[in-house]
């Protein structure tokens, strides 16, 4: 664990983590116990809600079922048409602690589970207005209504379990006062509500009936701005989340909206009777926790493990899984490390391909990832899968060290990039700035070079010119055309024209047209090699039939040309003396060429064996 | 005699002018800028003699020589002279490919030489075969790399390059300061060697040889 690039202190902070992987317990499904243990003070400062083994969390289940149970038991006693009527209430409950139960062990951090608890309470509650002890039953006529304010909780909490908003937190506060708040009037001034009016304070039906309405409009103002802020919320998420969102949000919606409708408007409308709109109510409202339940282990809303797990998983060493183990903590499939150059204001990836940050109120957010006060890089997340800033902030906080790590790797690959583009970008501009002498020479010097000939031919033809002046000019037309033949020569060497007009394998096969000794060329090219790979291979094969004639005195020499795909391979055999190591000037310059392009140059040269060199070189698809 | 030519460079195209009109006395029907206008004013200004640069508009490429190939496809009789900046053996072979009139490959350097390049021409014209001394050598040192042409002797070596460039008997006789007789000699001598055919029709031997030549080790 030594590391030669960190700072002690830093270094000492991550092996405490690391050092307590005796004592992790990773258990299935995704629950992760591990306990800070007393020395918590050596403990490096994650401060994302640790995770805590959970007894309680079995214990409040059981006692809500347990009540459920003795809820329903109570209220079968005092008889009902149909016996399973005053069922519904209390098996509504059940589900919604069974529901909030899984999603705590799923999500430790997550407060829908404990949303969902909270519904389950709501429900019982509601339950016992049918109860026979008068207290009990109090309890019953005055949460009457909480149901829908959980319900509403619920909607704008999910998927963390917190309100992310002000809106949304001023709106599930709105929902609970005019469940809990405004039905008060309803109880206290209108004493049949209660059992024997034991809570009302007046008999005036008239309050109570202007308290309902004002219950009723507020509720509606209620409900459609939780319509606004879920509809605006579904239209900023990604597609693969609106897909999760919009389901749930209606389904959601139509809940809240059927508990109050359906006895009031839908039975009257449809001739529903009354046991059949509770039973249908009953159902609506018990499938409201499976659906959230649903929701967050579905679409990437779900965690599969947690911040101490990844520090555990970075101490194995395994650095190209840092994506991926963050991706899989956070819940977010799409999570992505930007790696900041140093030195340079540029972010890269693990590959050492520049990415932007997103920008403020994209689809994706970028945390800063510090080590030591000084910025090393960022996590970029969905914004709308991450279910608290905190968690990531403290992600970040714990993949520091091995992301600083990582960076160092990371910008060695990023500079390797750059200098290999580079290279490419030299060799593709000395061969353009080659073609072009080579095209100034040839429509340039060459032409000018003909006309000088004519001109100097003609002067020695002029019937008025003296025999030796005559002579003389011949003799400069001449030397004029043997300035000419060097011209050729070195348009050749700069780019041979041939290879322009007709490809790789015609200007190969003028090679071999000048070979001194036999010289075989064979092989298909189907598919014309483009720019700087056909140069490179030209310039590369020239260089190896100059070798094989001046050093190998070799007899014979073959050339084979293919192409697999995106790699040109080119293959130069000859039968000479053997023994070259390719290190003379010339295969240098040529074994730099082919590694500018990422290609290769293999050198078979034993003594006596003749030479064969091969070469591949991508060469585009 | 009249010529049509094809070259795109304006001082160039005005060099051919003048010694073509000049000093070999031909006239010059029409001027073609691009390598599809070669072709086109070869049929419709009805020229004895087509002489094209090889590298044209709008590729600048091979765009004369291709024109070069399609007057020999839709005017066979049409004599034609090629010229470039440097030669090629694929496009000998390729101008030679099909046998018909007068066929001229030539540097371009050679235009300085007025009376020998006219003389050229004209050669053409009358449907002899015209090869430039660097397109033959290319040729033979082709063949020589992978046939029994080593076996021939110096002379016969000059007299086969003579041969393949076109030339009479009396004109080797001439450069290379012997008798025809003794030119007839190598020559029958060359043919024995090389396994080709006797022949009396100075074009059609020229042909024979540029074939072995361009086939050879191909």
């Amino acid at each position: 664990m030594s590391c030669p690039f960190y700072p002690r202190g830093s270094v000492e902070e991550f092996t405490t983590i690391t050092r307590r992987r005796p004592g992790t317990r990773v258990i299935l499904m995704g629950v992760t116990s591990v306990d800070n243990g007393p020395g918590s003070t050596s403990a490096p400062r994650i401060r994302s809600a640790p995770a805590r083994r959970r007894p309680g969390l079995g214990l409040l289940t059981a006692t809500l079922v347990t009540f459920a149970w003795v809820e329903a038991a109570l209220l079968l006693a005092d008889g009902g048409e149909p016996w399973w009527v005053p069922l519904v209430l209390p098996a509504a409950a059940v589900v919604f602690a069974v529901a909030g139960q899984v999603a705590s062990m799923r999500r430790p951090h997550n407060r829908m589970g404990a949303l969902l608890m909270l519904g389950a309470l709501s429900m019982l509650a509601a339950g016992t207005a049918g109860l026979a002890a008068p207290a009990a039953s109090a309890v019953g006529v005055i949460l009457a209504t909480m149901p829908l304010a959980v319900l509403v909780h619920l909607l704008h909490a999910f998927p963390s379990g917190r309100c992310r908003s002000g809106i949304s937190r001023l709106i599930v506060v709105a929902g609970y006062v005019v469940s809990i708040v405004l039905q008060a009037p309803q109880y206290l001034f209108e004493p049949s509500q209660s059992m024997r009016g034991t809570l009302a304070l007046a008999d005036r039906p008239d309050l109570a009936a202007v308290a309902h309405n004002v219950q009723i409009v507020v509720g509606i103002a209620v409900m459609v701005a939780t319509a606004v802020v879920l509809a605006l919320r579904w239209r900023r998420a990604t597609p693969a989340r609106a897909r999760v969102l919009a389901p749930l949000y209606l389904y959601g919606g139509l809940a809240v909206l059927a508990v109050p409708l359906i006895p009031d408007l839908v039975a009257p409308v449809t001739g529903l009777d009354d046991v059949d709109a509770q039973l249908i109510q009953g159902i609506v409202v018990g499938l409201v926790p499976l659906a959230f339940l649903t929701a967050l282990m579905v679409g990437g809303f779900t965690r599969v493990g947690e911040l101490e797990e990844l520090s555990v998983r970075l101490a194995a060493d395994d650095r190209d899984r840092l994506a991926p183990a963050l991706a899989d903590v956070l819940g977010d499939p799409s999570v992505q490390l930007a790696f900041l150059r140093t030195g340079a204001d540029e972010f890269v990836d693990a590959d050492g391909h520049p990415v932007m940050l997103p920008e403020p109120g994209a689809h994706r957010a970028a945390v800063p990832v510090e080590v030591d006060g000084g910025r090393i890089g960022a996590i970029v997340y969905d914004p709308a899968a991450a279910d608290d800033l905190r968690t990531i902030r403290a992600a970040a906080r714990v993949i520091a060290l091995a992301m600083d790590r990582q960076r160092l790797e990371v910008e060695l690959r990023a500079e390797q990039r750059a200098v290999r583009e580079s290279r490419a970008r030299l060799v593709a501009a000395a061969d353009r700035e080659r073609e072009r002498i080579a095209r100034d020479l040839h429509d340039g010097l060459q032409a000018q070079l003909v006309l000088l000939a004519v001109q100097a031919q003609q002067l020695a033809m002029r019937p008025d010119m003296p025999q030796a002046a005559s002579e003389d000019a011949v003799r400069l037309r001449g030397r004029i055309d043997e300035a000419a033949a060097r011209v050729r020569g070195l348009v050749f060497t700069v780019m041979p024209p041939l290879l322009v007009e007709r490809g790789l394998v015609a200007a190969v096969e003028d090679l071999a047209d000048r070979m001194p000794v036999p010289t075989t060329v064979t092989g298909e090219l189907e598919v014309p090699v483009g720019e700087p790979a056909r140069s490179t291979a030209y310039f590369v094969v020239a260089e190896l039939l100059s070798n094989a004639v001046k050093h190998a005195q070799a007899d014979r020499v073959s050339i084979h040309l293919t192409r697999h795909g995106g790699v040109l391979a080119v293959t130069v055999g000859d039968d000479g003396v053997g023994g070259t190591d390719g290190s003379g000037h010339g295969m240098r310059g040529i074994t730099d060429r082919v590694g500018a392009l990422g290609g290769t140059l293999k050198v078979n040269s034993a003594v006596g064996a003749g030479t064969t060199v091969r070469m591949e070189l991508p060469c585009g698809s | 005699m009249r010529i049509l030519i094809g070259e795109d460079d304006t001082l160039l195209r005005e060099g051919l002018i003048s010694v073509l009109e000049r000093d070999g006395g031909f006239e010059v029907v029409a001027v073609a800028h691009t390598g599809d206008e070669v072709t086109r004013l070869a049929a419709q200004t009805g020229p004895e003699l087509v002489l094209t640069d090889i590298r044209m508009p709008p590729e600048f490429t091979d765009e004369g020589l291709r024109a070069a190939l399609r007057i020999r496809v839709a005017q066979p009789a049409m004599p034609i002279v090629v010229l470039s900046q440097y030669v090629q053996r694929r496009y000998a072979a390729e101008l030679l490919a099909r046998p018909s009139a007068g066929t001229g490959y030539l540097l371009k350097q050679r235009i300085g030489d007025v009376g020998a390049f006219c003389a050229d021409l004209r050669r053409v014209h009358s449907g002899a075969t015209v090869l430039d001394p660097e397109v033959v050598e290319l040729l033979i040192a082709r063949a020589g790399a992978a046939a029994p042409l080593a076996a021939l002797t110096g002379r016969q070596h000059d007299v086969l390059a003579l041969v393949a460039a076109g030339r009479s008997n009396a004109f080797i006789a001439h450069v290379l300061r012997i008798s025809e007789k003794a030119v007839v000699h190598h020559v029958s001598h060359i043919y024995d060697h090389l396994g080709l055919a006797p022949n009396d029709d100075d074009h059609r031997r020229v042909l024979a040889v540029v074939h072995y030549l361009a086939d050879a080790g191909a």
